[in-house]
């Protein structure tokens, strides 16, 4: 076990909400405020999952995941992005950046646990 | 699992408050036609933020009216909508509409639909007006019935670099029914030739049960296009043209017959549900049968007009579901509606309601009542812990000045003092062990007390500190409203702004908004002129009104000045001398002339404007500033423009006071309204009848309040030449009170005498001293109104009676 997740979100509620109801499931979270802070937590250790916000400040989600993709520790590791944008468009930005999926906002804490028990199996 | 979202609810609110004035902010920064896309980024953020807050914590009214900003902000920054000044001043209302949702929500009041809708409304018709066509979505997918379904899931090489996992997918496949999995290893390359970081397998599934199509793709969405993929029924229903298999045709045909008879047959509707149903009524006690007439028309009309325009009826539907869940409206009722509201609408449609219209009209109620009843529950998180809390709820929502935001600097700077304290404390107490004092320990013992002293004044001050805030907070809200006034005003205005950072007490720069936004709103009506009449004046057009604050020997400062006409006197002069204010006779200076403005009933707008004139006049603005201890001047040229200066203490709870002694009693006068101290030259005094006596001052005369008589106690002496006169100044006017002696000069911490005591004439409050002993403070303007409203010395009306001054 130990399956360690960093949540990337400018938002602290957002932040607050989604490591709150992972740690309640035992997993264990990190917190970012922005993409930069995420990509050098998520090189500082390895993480079994990211999730990240779109629409960050100083550096946006989409930015953050191709980086992460490169990375070799990150090259099969899943990503999934927290986004209002439902839209295709939208969604294929994200996959284009390497993305595995995606969770609309608004959710609850038990799709949000649901999706992530999906993915982390 | 379940997980009290509530909790986050607080830091979601604080976030999205500072969201809204950011956006307010950059908007206000927006040029118009030529936008920065890095400020249009910046507000699309904070309402994208807000957006996805609102709707993981429940709010769904916030998150429904904040998309669409969001969109109309999305257009604006990828360039497919240009920035006018109509949409940006659509956008600044909402931000006010929703920074009042957010609030009524905080403190769990009802929330001002109208005002919402308009708003919402307003936004809409923005973002439509480009004709940009709204992406029709399907929201309720028509039930296709299906034995099962047949699966082809090939996946791309690459896609096992998304992080996708196809077992898990096949997982997930597998859990919606009756799976029959089929390996399909045609395509795996020799083993040489195979690179693990590709897929090269794919699935066929054969999947049986009552299962929707959807619920299998969705499985599949985050790999749409890394991968092949076939879903087809083994056997299937299609539904109609429609998204929601709505007979728009017959529907509209059937509703245009009666439309003009509508309001009838919405008060025939009710009449009739309440006659067949009548355990419904109770439902409608609260609210009048005309205005639920009238709210029902109003849903229908919407549901008609947006039968085509399926996202838009399906997110009123929702609203209007969660509305009804509130109402206690369950499933029975949505069916005695339907069938009341088919019936009545067959009696107004007479031969016209065909076996058709019949059926379209039963399967669109049908499909509404199920969109509606779909939103139920979405709501629960919310309203789950209002009603869990009920008792919080009739409690007045205190929150917002009860707390307070302070840096983690001065934080650390309070723990550092506390820090040093502690250190001085355990320095000191090694003396509680020696048994005999030598020279040298009282030395050190003395050199430890200096110390105490230090950190004490220290801590003082870090506590003062953490109750300053810079003036920022109060400024913030100018910008927007001067762009909005000047706008109304037909005046271009620009506002400058200096010396923000400057801080004062949470209290002060509360209570000072008003007053400054009375200021600065007089200074564009009246002081700024029309931009032709500036031209004419030889003037830029774009008038100037600046905002400035800053420090001065232990007061704040702020300026608000305009480059406007400048005030005029002689207007001001024959006002005051109609109003008797002035004498025919008396020829006052500009300067006197100018403080006439705030005196109680003179305003010399020729037009009691929409803006200004409110009824607040600028003698409520002083005495707004002197309730708080400080000093409004103005300053005026003609032709240049206006000054108003205020002058504040920087804190309510601490004043610099002089400290006098009347008989034995010590009583504090504020440092701030004291001129001067002098001894008494006999020749100097006259009695003037009816006046007392005054004191020739250089070349003013000053009244002399003589202090035991005001507090009725015994003097040491009662000559004027043996005591100390002390000019105080207050109102512009002068006053001389004559005391016993003057003592030391000292930093005093105010106790309030009202919710202690009572409030008494002519004293502000009270402090206690170093002895323990209390002293009161004067109230050096009661005091001058006081003299002045009695006219008679030296017996004053006596405000020690009650033994206060004993």
């Amino acid at each position: 076990m130990g399956m360690k997740i960093l949540a990337v979100d400018d938002s602290a509620s957002m932040r607050q909400m989604v490591s709150f109801t992972l740690k309640g499931a035992g997993y264990d979270v990190e917190e970012a405020a922005d993409g930069k802070q995420g990509l050098d937590k998520a090189k500082s250790g390895k993480f079994n999952l990211v999730i990240s916000d779109v629409n960050m400040p100083v550096m946006d989600g989409l930015t953050l995941i191709k980086q992460l993709r490169a990375l070799p520790d990150y090259k099969f590791t899943p990503i999934l992005m927290l986004t209002t944008e439902s839209t295709a468009e939208k969604k294929q930005e994200g996959k284009a950046a390497g993305a595995t999926g995606w969770i609309v906002k608004p959710f609850n804490p038990e799709q949000l646990l649901a999706t992530i028990k999906k993915v982390l199996g | 699992m379940s997980i009290d979202i509530s909790q986050f609810l607080q830091t979601f609110y604080e976030e999205s408050f500072e969201g809204l004035d950011i956006m307010e902010k950059e908007l206000l920064n927006l040029d118009v036609g030529a936008a920065d896309i890095e400020t249009v980024n910046t507000i699309f953020r904070a309402a994208h933020s807000i957006k996805g807050g609102s709707g993981t914590f429940g709010l769904n009214a916030v998150a429904s009216y904040t998309h669409v900003m969001e969109t109309l902000l999305d257009e604006m920054r990828s360039g497919k909508r240009s920035v006018t000044q109509d949409a940006v001043n659509v956008l600044l209302r909402s931000v006010d509409v929703l920074r009042e949702m957010l609030l009524a929500l905080r403190e769990n009041r009802d929330l001002d639909t109208d005002g919402i809708a308009d708003s919402h409304r307003q936004l809409t018709d923005l973002l439509n007006a480009s004709g940009k066509a709204t992406e029709v979505k399907k929201v309720a997918a028509v039930a296709t019935a299906a034995a099962g379904w047949s699966i082809k899931f090939r996946p791309h090489l690459g896609m096992l670099t998304t992080g996708n996992d196809p077992v898990r997918m096949l997982r997930e496949v597998a859990s919606l029914g009756e799976a029959k999995v089929q390996l399909d290893y045609s395509t795996l390359p020799s083993i040489s030739e195979l690179d693990p970081e590709n897929s090269y397998l794919s699935w066929n599934i054969e999947l049986l049960g009552n299962i929707e199509k959807q619920a299998i793709t969705e499985i599949f969405d985050w790999v749409e296009g890394d991968c092949d993929l076939q879903v087809d029924a083994i056997a299937g229903v299609a539904g109609n043209g429609h998204p929601l298999g709505l007979n728009v045709a017959a529907l509209e045909k059937s509703f245009n017959l009666i439309a003009p008879k509508a309001e009838a047959l919405v008060a025939r509707f009710y009449e009739e549900l309440f006659k067949r149903y009548p355990q419904v009524i109770p439902m409608f006690a609260k609210t009048e049968p005309k205005k639920q007439q009238k709210m029902l028309l109003g849903s229908l009309q919407l549901v008609m007009a947006n039968l085509n325009n399926v996202e838009a009826l399906a997110k009123s539907l929702t609203a209007l579901g969660e509305r009804h869940e509130k109402y206690g409206a369950v499933e029975a009722h949505y069916e005695a509606v339907a069938t009341t509201l088919m019936d009545v609408m067959k009696e107004f449609a007479g031969a016209a309601w065909t076996r058709e219209v019949q059926d379209a009209w039963a399967h669109a109620l049908g499909t509404i009542a199920q969109v509606m009843l779909k939103a139920y529950g979405k709501d629960e998180r919310r309203s789950t812990p209002d009603r869990r809390s009920s008792d919080e709820r009739r409690k007045p929502a205190s929150t917002e000045s009860a707390s307070i935001r302070v840096s983690i600097e001065k934080v650390d700077e309070l723990i550092n003092t506390v820090g040093e304290l502690v250190i001085t404390q355990s320095m000191l107490g090694q003396f509680a062990n020696i048994e005999e004092l030598t020279k040298a320990h009282l030395l050190k013992l003395s050199d430890g007390l200096a110390q105490l002293e230090r950190n004490t004044r220290e801590l003082q001050e870090s506590v003062m500190r953490i109750r300053m805030m810079p003036i920022s907070n109060t400024f913030q809200r100018f910008p927007r409203l001067v762009h909005d006034m000047s706008g109304k005003l037909g005046k271009k205005i620009e506002l400058k702004m200096s010396g923000e950072q400057t801080e004062l007490d949470k209290t002060v720069m509360e209570k000072i908004g008003d007053p400054l936004v009375h200021l600065v709103r007089n200074s564009m009506d009246h002081g700024i002129e029309m931009p032709d009449v500036r031209k004419a004046a030889g003037k830029a057009e774009t008038g100037v009104v600046a905002l400035n604050a800053y420090h001065q020997g232990g007061n704040i400062v702020i300026e608000i000045s305009d480059d406007g006409a400048g005030l005029n006197k002689e207007k001001i002069l024959k006002k005051a001398r109609e109003r008797g204010m002035v004498r025919e006779d008396e020829n006052p200076s500009d300067e006197q002339v100018f403080d006439l403005i705030f005196a109680p009933g003179l305003s010399t707008a020729e037009v009691v404007s929409d803006i200004s004139g409110r009824g607040v006049g600028m003698d409520v603005v002083r005495k707004n500033i002197r309730a708080l201890g400080g000093a409004v001047d103005v300053k005026s040229t003609p032709g240049k423009g206006t000054t108003f200066l205020i002058r504040l203490p920087l804190t309510l709870a601490i004043l610099d006071g002089q400290l006098i002694r009347v008989s034995k009693d010590t009583y504090i006068i504020p440092l701030v309204s004291i001129v001067e101290s002098l001894q008494v030259k006999r020749d100097k005094v006259n009695v003037i009848t009816g006046r007392g006596e005054v004191y020739k001052l250089r070349d003013e005369y000053i009244p002399i309040i003589r202090m035991y008589q005001l507090f009725n106690t015994v003097p040491d002496n009662t000559d004027l030449e043996n005591g100390l006169l002390v000019v105080v100044e207050a109102d512009g006017k002068k006053v001389a009170l004559f005391i016993d002696d003057l003592q030391s000069q000292q930093q005093v911490v105010i106790k309030s005498l009202e919710s202690n005591y009572k409030k008494v004439d002519g004293l502000s409050g009270a402090t206690i001293l170093g002895d323990g002993t209390v002293a009161l403070i004067l109230d050096v303007t009661e005091l001058v109104s006081l003299f002045n409203s009695q006219s008679i010395t030296p017996n004053l009306r006596v405000v020690g009676k009650d033994g206060l001054a004993a």
